[in-house]
């Protein structure tokens, strides 16, 4: 199975130091003020961290043949214990995995340059209002107009887009959203909409884990034909793709909290002293925290074994365990949560503590993208 | 027969009462604690009161209803139906019931009334940053000084201490005996010198809690309630008074219906999230779960207060009634979906509605049902240590 091995660890310390520094719990309350850290997403990038999914003739950092799921996995379990909130898995995985789907060009090359070098975020505007989590159910619509395209519609909570230069819009080509398929998602085409274009209305919010999102409302917005990234049939196909790979990483990160949450409920609990006593002395307690751990190794065994399924190309066993890692952190993760809390106490319902905010991220994962 | 369509026609009264009383702009203004204001709990309080409808527990010669159980029941169903203000339980339910049954009748003139027309907010000094699940170990100190106690110390987690004209305190009154036997219960007065309130920022990010200090307060021993070290039994005689409200039956049934609606809602959603086998599933759990706590309840609330049956039953409904209330939010998130996730009061072009988001309000802020009021590892001892003793 899968570890890190000397140089993912090496990748593991030098973030863990970062996020250790940058993210130290007496800073978190800042974290999140802007769309944004310019500053940080900068080092990020001096440190290879936004080349890391991308193969080496794009610019990135991995060989032919390699796709450096266990290098992004490394990381990002130390993005989730930091609490990062910068948008790597927007910019990176979801938009940089769609735009590396596409065929080779300069365009693309460009793009990939422009993330790997710690350039504005490229956002992704997948969701819709109404539709919960299901992103096939696509109103905003993608005409053919004389050489290129006309785009409109409302997409919302798009990751990565409130501090972006370009957006990536899923859209509908074909097929009428209104029947119970929801017009299938063989129409649908992925677009890259420039935020400035005329008639983008782009509305920046924060979300409860303070990572910013956006809505993007699209009226008669007019982009040239380099604008359709991925086509009819293509779009869902490297969609689903990316989704799979953007759950594991997920799944990455949730497992980077528990084990954080597991740490310091353990801590809390052995400094701690009611009834003349230190909590952890407590039985009931114990088994409590054993539970926690016990989550954080199957949820992370989960990740590990989709990195080994991948490393072995054997992709159909990768996207299984990918799914199923992060459906553990979904439910177990929360589980987690939720224990923290309930063992620090009354402290852990203050905002003084990172419980209640390592609750709410590992709450927005399980919202991401729920089977 | 009788007592049915005298029921009936209480409820139809009460209807009536919230038609002509609750404007619509007030409805559902404030749910729990998660977003209501001082302004609004003290005007439907003084609406309430005006009725003679502040208190249906409290006897009638202080101006309670001493509704029949049934009544009771039937006033927080119409009520929560309505999406009136929740009332602040500080007085009405704590303090009050304690002033009443072992306070002076010059206690019972200063505070009463003000309890009951809502001009008087209190808060609960018992918590304290060393005394939590350990309540008894509590440091703050009353030392007597002539016809005042001169107190110090400092008080955390106090729900509405930033409201709070006044505040309920177990300070320590003797340092020489076993810790219970060494507390009294003051009655202080938020504005004397020397007392200052800290907010608590909590994980909904919400201010309802504080910090609450004491350096050098001088309180007069008059408002002392009942006998100098006799605190920790008045404190036990609140808890126990507790019971009734302490499941949230009525509140978490309004809860359930209101969430069945909305995962049905083709409004707000474009497939009703219902249509999803696990959420009908989790739906039907929980019903389920209300059912039981609901029969639990009721016997509970039949056996005579302060006998061994109520005690016993105190702890199985705070237990139950804080976990089903929890899970009754958490499945409100998931129905939201990613409507859920955006923080409050953010300026959308496409607003999702308060909806998910206040789901996600009473799923964080909700978390500390299962640790105030002793937490639920602490209500299990309780339960152990009495089945232990074969009661």
């Amino acid at each position: 199975m899968f570890a890190p091995n000397d140089d993912q660890q090496l990748l593991v310390d030098s973030a863990r130091r970062f996020t250790q520094k940058h993210y130290a719990d007496d800073k978190l309350g800042q974290m999140g003020e802007n769309p944004l850290n310019t500053a940080l997403w900068s080092e990020m990038a001096e440190a290879g961290w936004l080349m890391l999914p991308f193969a080496e003739a794009d610019g990135g950092l991995q060989p032919e043949g390699q796709s450096g799921l266990g290098d992004c996995v490394s990381l990002f379990e130390v993005l989730g214990e930091g609490l990062v909130v910068e948008p790597v898995l927007a910019s990176t995985i979801l938009a940089g995995g769609l735009i590396a789907a596409a065929p080779a060009s300069q365009q693309r090359a460009d793009l990939i340059e422009g993330i790997v070098s710690g350039g504005a975020p490229i956002g992704v505007a997948l969701h819709e209002p109404r539709a919960r989590h299901d992103i096939w159910y696509c109103e905003t619509r993608a005409e053919k107009s004389g050489d290129g395209w006309t785009l409109s519609g409302v997409k919302s909570l798009a990751h990565g887009a409130a501090a972006a230069e370009t957006i990536i819009v899923l859209a509908r080509i074909e097929g009428d959203p209104a029947p119970a398929d929801h017009g299938g998602a063989d129409g649908l085409g992925v677009f890259l909409v420039p935020a400035d274009a005329q008639g983008v209305t782009v509305t920046p919010y924060r979300l409860r884990d303070d990572h910013w999102v956006a809505d993007v409302a699209l009226e008669g917005v007019r982009v040239g034909s380099e604008a359709l990234l991925l086509g009819p049939g293509d779009a869902a196909e490297a969609l689903e793709a990316v989704i799979d790979k953007a759950r594991l990483l997920l799944a990455a990160e949730g497992t980077g909290i528990m084990r954080r949450l597991c740490l310091a409920t353990q801590q809390y609990t052995a400094d701690r002293k009611q009834f003349g006593v230190a909590l952890a002395s407590f039985q009931v307690l114990q088994h409590r925290m054993v539970d926690m751990s016990i989550s954080f190794d199957q949820a992370r065994s989960l990740v590990y074994e989709a990195v080994t399924h991948d490393l072995a190309g054997n992709q159909a066993e990768m996207v299984r365990a990918a799914r199923a890692a992060y459906r553990a952190v979904s439910e177990d993760g929360v589980e987690v949560g939720k224990q923290a809390i309930q063992l620090h106490g009354g402290m852990g319902m203050s905002e003084e503590l990172p419980m209640g905010r390592a609750l709410r991220r590992l709450l927005a994962i399980r919202q991401a993208f729920p089977l | 027969m009788m007592e049915d369509e005298d029921l009936e026609s209480f409820r139809a009264e009460v209807r009536a009462f919230l038609d002509a009383e609750l404007p619509p702009e007030k409805r559902f203004a404030a749910d729990g604690f998660a977003n209501a204001s001082k302004e609004l709990t003290a005007w439907w309080q003084g609406v309430r009161a005006k009725r003679g409808w502040g208190a249906p527990g409290w006897p009638k010669q202080y101006g309670g209803c001493e509704w029949s159980l049934a009544k009771k029941r039937i006033f927080a169903d119409e009520s929560t139906k309505a999406g009136a203000p929740s009332y602040s339980p500080f007085g009405i339910t704590m303090v009050a019931p304690v002033i009443y049954t072992f306070g002076t009748e010059e206690q019972k003139a200063e505070h009463l009334p003000h309890i009951l027309d809502g001009s008087r907010f209190w808060c609960q000094g018992y918590s304290e940053p060393g005394a939590g699940s350990d309540l008894a170990s509590l440091k703050t100190r009353a030392i007597r000084d002539g016809d005042d106690y001169i107190v110090n110390g400092q008080k955390t987690w106090t729900t509405q201490g930033h409201w709070a004209d006044w505040i309920f305190c177990l300070v320590r009154t003797n340092t020489e005996v076993k810790q219970q036997s060494g507390i009294s219960f003051l009655l202080i007065d938020m504005n004397t010198p020397g007392i200052e309130v800290r907010p608590i920022r909590t994980i909904d990010g919400m201010h309802h809690l504080n910090e609450v200090f004491f350096t050098d307060v001088r309180v007069p021993v008059s408002n002392r309630v009942g006998n100098e070290n006799d605190g920790w039994t008045y404190a036990k005689f609140l808890l126990g008074n507790e019971r009734a409200g302490i499941a949230g039956v009525t509140r978490t049934a309004g809860d359930l219906a209101r969430l069945r609606e909305w995962a049905n809602s083709t409004e707000h959603f474009v497939d009703p999230p219902i249509s999803d086998p696990k959420i009908a599933q989790r739906l039907d759990a929980l019903d389920q779960r209300l059912s039981k706590l609901a029969a639990l309840e009721a016997r509970a609330l039949e056996a005579p207060s302060q006998s061994l049956e109520a005690m016993r039953l105190v702890a199985p409904l705070k237990l139950l009634g804080t976990e089903l209330s929890q899970d009754v939010s958490e499945l409100a998130l998931d129905i939201a979906g990613p409507a859920a996730l955006p923080r409050p009061a953010e300026n959308r072009v496409h607003p999702y509605g308060g909806e998910g988001e206040h789901a996600m309000s009473s799923f964080l802020f909700g978390r500390a049902q299962s640790i105030y009021g002793g937490t639920n590892e602490v209500q299990k001892n309780i339960l152990a240590k009495m089945m232990a003793a074969g009661l």
